[in-house]
């Protein structure tokens, strides 16, 4: 752990407002960004991940250093994340969001391409089928994907912060990418001609 | 048709398609890409699905809502602090671990709505033993119901009042005219009693809420004076002057003002004086 780090754990175990706003400061984007990726709505970014920073406020003093501050903020976000996930899907609100979702991608300036589909690609067509196929993905393999290929984590930080090994990892990362081979069998040429 | 690629190396596959495989791994996994061509079609498809579903897009957010993130963080954080018992408190543990062991248990419901009514029911004969009126008066209820109380030496300087009309109306009113001489000594020693509480009622009453009680006791107490020195029983002249200082002062009329002013003004000086109440 950098001493950067352990001084501003110290800090922060000391009660200084100044230290948790550093750690906001430093962490906000990236924890907003894993919440996004992980649920595809900015309110529930929002929302997630400072929900996180409460969370960290209130058990900074149980923090003993054994992981990475970073990856202990990530397993608190993917946690809150999996909870909402169980949640909307036991209130039946999933289908509603997907919709709201669709909406806020349509109106999202970085999505140009989907504000006006008949500039839709063939390439973007396929990046947006592929990124709903993520959500077909049980939430685990979501969440090891979403921490590997879009958080660029590496395999062996995915099993502390989640917990499991770094075999289960890998086993699960590659099921996920079995089901995105089979969305992208679709758009095989042999099959479109 | 997809490619399926040798069980054996599908850890090796996932680790190299993510850039995790290691130097003696990496090795093992060329000798048998060199030979199994499922394998090396797989590696091929991943790399393309990978490409494919490139980096997320995610929504752009402006600066205004990153620079004003740590105020609402603040704002909940404040909210929180103010609502819901803090998670690592005793209470919110026991909530939490309510919540994760018996919220999903199927005999929660039934056991909760038992509970819920048995609770009802505790806390209708809790409310109705402690609430309802009973049928004897306790003290309390005695209390509740007492005009609100006045203090000692106000009370007492009110007694005295109306002790001192009293005497001075008898005084006014006595014949005077008649045949039997009449006889003063009961006047004079209650004026002489009046005059003693008086003196202590001037300690006890307070200068400044009390102004113009004091005035009249004042008023009243050289007219007390008079009386009890009457000298005899037959000191018609004395009475005379004490009945003239009586309406030249209008003693009787003030006294009467004084003690609709008391009636009026008395629960309000309760509550603003000393705990020493009646």
């Amino acid at each position: 752990m950098a001493s950067d780090e352990k001084e501003l754990i110290r800090r922060l175990q000391a009660g200084e407002t100044s230290a948790f706003r550093d750690l906001v400061e430093n962490h906000k984007r990236a924890l907003f960004n894993l919440a996004y990726d992980l649920l595809g709505n900015a309110q529930d970014a929002e929302d997630i991940s400072q929900e996180a920073f409460i969370k960290v406020y209130r058990s900074i003093g149980d923090f003993r250093g054994e992981a990475q501050l970073g990856s202990w903020m990530y397993r608190i976000v993917v946690n809150l994340c999996l909870n909402r996930r169980r949640k909307k899907a036991l209130s039946e609100m999933e289908l509603r969001e997907s919709f709201e979702e669709d909406e806020m991608h349509a109106a999202t300036p970085t999505s140009d391409h989907a504000a006006n589909p008949e500039k839709v690609t063939e390439a973007e067509m396929i990046r947006q089928h592929l990124r709903r196929a993520l959500d077909k993905l049980s939430p685990q393999q979501k969440t090891i994907f979403v921490l590997r290929h879009d958080e660029d984590l590496p395999l062996a930080e995915i099993g502390k912060i989640l917990k499991i090994s770094e075999g289960t990892v890998k086993s699960q990362l590659f099921r996920a990418l079995r089901k995105l081979q089979e969305v992208l069998a679709f758009y095989k040429p042999d099959l479109v001609s | 048709m997809n490619t399926t690629p040798c069980k054996k190396y599908e850890a090796f596959l996932t680790a190299k398609i993510f850039g995790d495989l290691r130097a003696a791994e990496e090795s093992k996994l060329q000798a048998h890409l060199d030979e199994c061509r499922n394998c090396r079609n797989f590696l091929v498809e991943m790399e393309d699905v990978l490409g494919k579903i490139g980096t997320p897009q995610r929504p752009e957010r402006s600066e205004h809502f990153w620079e004003s993130y740590w105020q609402r963080l603040v704002q909940r954080l404040e909210k929180a602090e103010r609502g819901a018992p803090a998670q690592d408190s005793v209470f919110g543990r026991i909530a939490e671990w309510l919540r994760e062991k018996w919220l999903a248990h199927p005999l929660f419901v039934p056991l909760a709505r038992t509970a819920g009514i048995l609770g009802l029911l505790v806390g209708g004969v809790v409310i109705g033993h402690y609430w309802w009126p009973q049928g004897g008066s306790s003290e309390q209820q005695i209390a509740q119901l007492t005009p609100p109380a006045i203090p000692v030496a106000q009370a007492r300087a009110e007694q005295w009042l109306e002790r001192s009309k009293i005497l001075l109306i008898g005084l006014v009113n006595e014949d005077l005219s008649g045949e039997a001489k009449p006889d003063f000594s009961h006047q004079r020693l209650v004026s002489r009693t009046l005059l003693t509480e008086a003196r202590a009622l001037n300690r006890e009453l307070d200068p400044a809420a009390d102004r113009q009680m004091l005035q009249l006791m004042t008023q009243l107490e050289l007219i007390l004076l008079q009386i009890a020195n009457l000298e005899t029983e037959h000191d018609l002249s004395a009475v005379e002057l004490v009945r003239d200082g009586i309406a030249h002062d209008g003693l009787l009329l003030k006294i009467n003002i004084a003690e609709l002013a008391q009636q009026n003004t008395a629960p309000k000086k309760a509550r603003q004086k000393s705990p020493e109440v009646l």
